[in-house]
């Protein structure tokens, strides 16, 4: 029997339970109040980014699942992960997705709580830090540099340690 | 829309994104704006820098902060991005030192260079930017011990955990000189040994260091002494006087006051076709010694022919000759280029263990057992292994005894191999009981042939056929020295024990009866220790008494430390904090840290005072004779600084030198009266050593002038053949009147002296104590 999901903007996406079962959050959900058929209402997620968020999760549908005690190492151990990323993975973060879908995907990650997902909005995010200048990651990300140039050099000194690396 | 990531996303997801970045990355990210300062600047981020770089706790920077804690002291705390950017800077730094020291190093950031074996590439690609083109040369060094690069699994941990914090400075060295062969091989251990670029660091933890460094003693160019494939030679000359040494042949002309005026070194091929098999080629030594001679002669711009005397010293490695002299195979190829065993060769090592469990009474003179590296081992294993050979090889020599049989075509034996390394004995030749034990019967029933020739063996200083043969003579280029007198020649180690021993301390010349208060101690990566007697006397644990092999009618005992050098650079590269030591002189380094550590205490062996080892991490050699027995650590903390290594490496100086000591008790207790010894080898390099020497021993040291004790003591050799016919005791002349100690160092007294008393004390309860433990746990 297949699970409902709406969107804020009303849209339904009728999926299979291990499909949805991909966020623990409506894992519990489920397990707690039970399969009633009512639909379940998102209201952080537009139909728009749900229906990514699905198509991620269809895919990865087979994918162990992660223990919860490894939850709190991943803080720890994620610098120590190769920062490379499945090859569907980079296609699916790619795939016509601005810099505002990338974070909407992001946030729903977090508020569904799907691990996974969470880590590879992350991990792209930090792969396009990664390699630029200040003023390129300000246009990259549209941000206005509110630094006085004082600030700026004052910032620079505490960074020298950093330079040449 | 302004600023995006930093109103869109939570805190929390902020984090798990800036935790991706490494730590320069993440410094630069506080330039973007005001709001991404602030979370970049989360000690929660810096904090987790610091623990995966594995920062040691002692160097976290403490800053003040605000108000006071709960006891109203003020109240401190990590400054994590100050810790994390001094660990940086400090690894930097290091980092330069490493290249400053590998001038024969090229390095370009390029030179991961992929041209490399598909097995390395692997290796390599994973290490970020600049592995060097040591990296390359050491996947040779690798083979050369016999693991196959395949072997050599890396730890996933380390390959996940090389992102680096910064590459060495790669650009500041692109040359494109090649390393020099002999140079590059030790500076690729040394590589392995240090943690310079991300690949060595990678490689230190799980090379097997120890290995390394027993089976290549090229750490002597590191100033860790160690004599390795000495093969010798020397010639006198009156003035002038030639040597050689190390490696391969070394020749020096030396003047008849000692002083050596030039050398040469040429370089040996050695062939390795299996794990523990070294072989050499004969005709290649002879023909290296012939060009080191010329070479040494040469540079001298010394006449050749106003040589008036030549002097062979060499290791103990066998070499296999046919009737009329010319090389037969030892190699399992069967090439008859391969026709010697080198001295470091264990291909015997069964028969050794053989011919040690018969127990027989020969083995009272070496030790209680039979090495694999003494010929006599060698020579069972030629007659099993590779029959053929041994039937054909009719004269089986020493290669002392191999030179000075190029030179005067005599292949007479000398006492000084034969007693050594071949069990036999200047009274009763060769036991044949002994012999026939291990199933060489067929040796004994042609009386030895093939090991002693047909001619007598040649004690010290005796003369070998009938001099310098012509067309020797003009191989050397010393046309005009044909004829000239050959004395039998020695092993490198006594040749060392002749450069040292008849040295004066005051203006006076010594009488040959002063060789009783003297002891000849050679140390470098092992240290040997050499005393001479008129009484034939058994000592337990020490070989020997070896008789005429030294000096006539004197009787020659031998002790020995299997590891010297090799334990202090084992205790030195296995402690945490030998990568913050100058790699260039580790042991420079902590002699000038023991020295300001000893500043604030009346004498420096104070800071030993709650750390005691034993130095037989690799058996005792002396005077215990025990393989078995193993090192002692007292007073072992968690303190892993630069100071605490220090001092347990001062402590282990002292556990040496106590060492001798025990050994110089033994042979004391047996009748001699050593109060003085005569230092060379390596370590003499090492001041702290050489004042502990003193300090533990009660005796005097005498260090030489001339560092190459053994290239003077074969030149000694060759003085003394040259006047052979004016008087018997002419060597001993020799070695008076071309020996020269220089600055000699006189043991502490006082309280000092007191200290080393007690802690002498302490080592020997050690001793003690394990045979207690080896008594309660039985088997």
């Amino acid at each position: 029997m297949p699970v409902i999901l709406q969107a804020s903007d009303g849209q339904q996406f009728p999926i299979e339970k291990n499909v949805a079962e991909r966020s623990m959050l409506l894992k519990n959900m489920l397990e707690d109040v039970g399969d009633a058929g009512d639909p379940i209402p998102l209201p952080n997620v537009s139909g728009s980014i749900l229906k990514n968020v699905i198509e991620y999760c269809e895919h990865h549908k087979d994918d162990p699942h992660f223990a919860a005690e490894e939850d709190k190492e991943v803080f720890e151990s994620s610098r120590k992960k190769p920062d490379d990323i499945d090859e569907w993975d980079a296609n699916f973060m790619k795939a016509g997705k601005g810099n505002e879908e990338l974070f909407e995907i992001i946030l729903a990650a977090n508020y569904l709580d799907i691990k996974p997902l969470l880590d590879l909005g992350c991990k792209t995010v930090a792969n396009m830090i990664k390699g630029k200048t200040p003023e390129q990651i300000r246009e990259m990300f549209n941000i206005e540099n509110d630094f006085t140039p004082e600030e700026e050099d004052q910032i620079r000194r505490e960074n020298e340690w950093a330079a040449d690396a | 829309m302004p600023d995006l990531p930093a109103t869109v996303l939570p805190h929390e997801v902020w984090l798990k994104i800036l935790h991706r970045l490494p730590g320069h990355v993440l410094a630069l990210t506080r330039l973007v704006a005001r709001s991404w300062r602030i979370r970049a600047d989360d000690p929660i981020l810096w904090r987790a820098l610091c623990w995966n770089a594995g920062i040691d706790t002692s160097r976290y920077v403490v800053k003040r902060c605000g108000g006071d804690d709960d006891d109203g002291g003020p109240s401190l705390i990590i400054d994590w991005p100050a810790t994390f950017a001094a660990h940086i800077m400090r690894e930097r730094n290091r980092a330069k030192r490493f290249w400053a020291s590998h001038h024969d190093c090229s390095v370009s950031p390029t030179s991961t260079a992929l041209t490399v074996d598909p097995a390395l590439r692997r290796i390599m690609v994973l290490v970020p930017p600049a592995p060097c083109q040591q990296c390359i040369v050491e996947r040779a060094v690798w083979t050369d011990l016999g693991w196959g690069v395949d072997e050599v699994d890396i730890p996933v941990p380390w390959l996940l955990a090389s992102s680096p914090p910064d590459p060495p400075a790669a650009s500041s060295s692109i040359h494109s000189v090649p390393p020099r062969p002999l140079l590059s091989r030790a500076s690729a251990l040394m590589h392995t040994l240090t943690s310079g670029c991300d690949l060595a660091a990678g490689l230190k933890d799980f090379v097997p260091r120890f290995q390394v460094m027993n089976k290549h003693e090229w750490m002597s160019d590191y100033g860790l002494g160690g004599t390795l494939g000495n093969l010798g030679s020397a010639l006198s000359v009156s003035p002038p006087v030639l040597g050689f040494s190390d490696l391969g042949p070394r020749a020096a002309v030396v003047d008849s006051k000692g002083t050596i005026v030039a050398t040469h070194v040429c370089p040996l091929e050695i062939n390795k076709p299996r794990a523990d098999y070294y072989e050499q080629s004969s005709d290649n030594i002879w023909n290296s010694c012939c060009t080191a001679v010329r070479k040494a002669i040469e540079e001298s711009k010394v006449e050749a022919a106003k040589i008036k005397g030549l002097g062979f010293d060499a290791t103990c490695s066998l070499v296999a000759l046919d009737t009329s002299f010319s090389p037969v195979s030892v190699s399992p190829s069967g090439n008859a280029k391969w026709n010697v065993i080198m001295w470091m060769d264990h291909r015997a090592a069964g028969e050794a263990e053989e011919m040690s469990s018969t127990g027989h009474p020969v083995l009272q003179r070496t030790g209680g057992k039979i090495s694999p590296e003494m010929s006599a081992a060698k020579l069972v294993w030629l007659a099993r292994h590779m029959r053929e050979s041994f039937d054909k090889a009719n004269t089986l020599i020493e290669l002392p005894d191999f030179l000075t049989l190029k030179a005067t075509g005599s292949p007479k034996r000398s006492l000084n191999s034969l007693a050594c390394k071949w069990t036999y004995t200047a009274q009763n030749g060769f036991d044949d009981a002994f012999w026939s034990a291990v199933g060489m019967d067929h040796m004994v029933r042609d009386a030895f042939r093939r090991c002693l020739g047909e001619v007598a063996v040649a004690s010290v200083g005796e003369l070998v056929g009938s001099g310098l043969t012509p067309a020797a003579a003009s191989e050397l280029g010393i046309d005009s020295c044909a004829g000239m007198n050959i004395g039998a020649a020695v092993i490198d180690a006594y040749a060392g024990a002749i450069g040292t021993l008849g040295a004066s301390l005051d203006k006076s010349s010594p009488k040959i009866d002063a060789v009783h208060n003297r002891m000849a101690l050679i140390c470098g990566t092992s240290s040997c220790h050499i005393a001479i007697s008129r009484q034939e006397m058994f000592v337990s644990g020490i070989w020997g008494p070896y008789t005429d092999i030294l000096l006539p009618g004197f009787h020659v005992h031998e002790g020995g430390q299997s590891i010297t050098g090799a334990l202090l650079t084992h205790i030195v590269t296995t402690h945490p904090a030998f990568s913050e030591l100058d790699s260039q002189n580790p042991f420079g380094h902590l002699n000038t840290i023991v020295h300001d550590l000893a500043k604030q205490h009346p004498f420096p062996a104070l800071i030993t005072r709650d750390t005691h080892l034993t130095p037989d991490f690799h058996g005792n050699r002396s005077p215990l004779a025990d393989p078995s027995v193993r090192g002692v650590h007292i007073g072992c903390d968690i303190d892993v600084t630069v100071n605490a290594l220090a001092k347990l490496y001062y402590a282990t100086v002292l556990a040496l030198c106590y060492g001798t000591r025990q050994i110089i008790d033994a042979l004391n207790a047996a009748g001699h009266k050593i109060d003085t010894l005569f230092l060379s080898g390596g370590l003499v390099q090492n001041a702290l050593f050489v004042q502990s020497v003193a300090d533990c021993t009660r005796c005097k040291v005498a260090l030489p002038v001339e560092r190459d004790a053994v290239l003077l003591g074969a030149a000694m050799l060759g003085a003394a053949a040259a006047d052979a016919e004016r008087k018997p005791a002419i060597l001993w002349e020799s070695m008076v009147e071309m020996g020269k100690a220089g600055k000699i160092i006189e043991p502490c007294k006082g309280i000092e002296a007191d200290f080393h008393e007690k802690k002498y004390k302490a080592f020997q309860i050690l001793y003690m104590v394990q045979d207690d433990i080896k008594n309660i746990m039985g088997n």
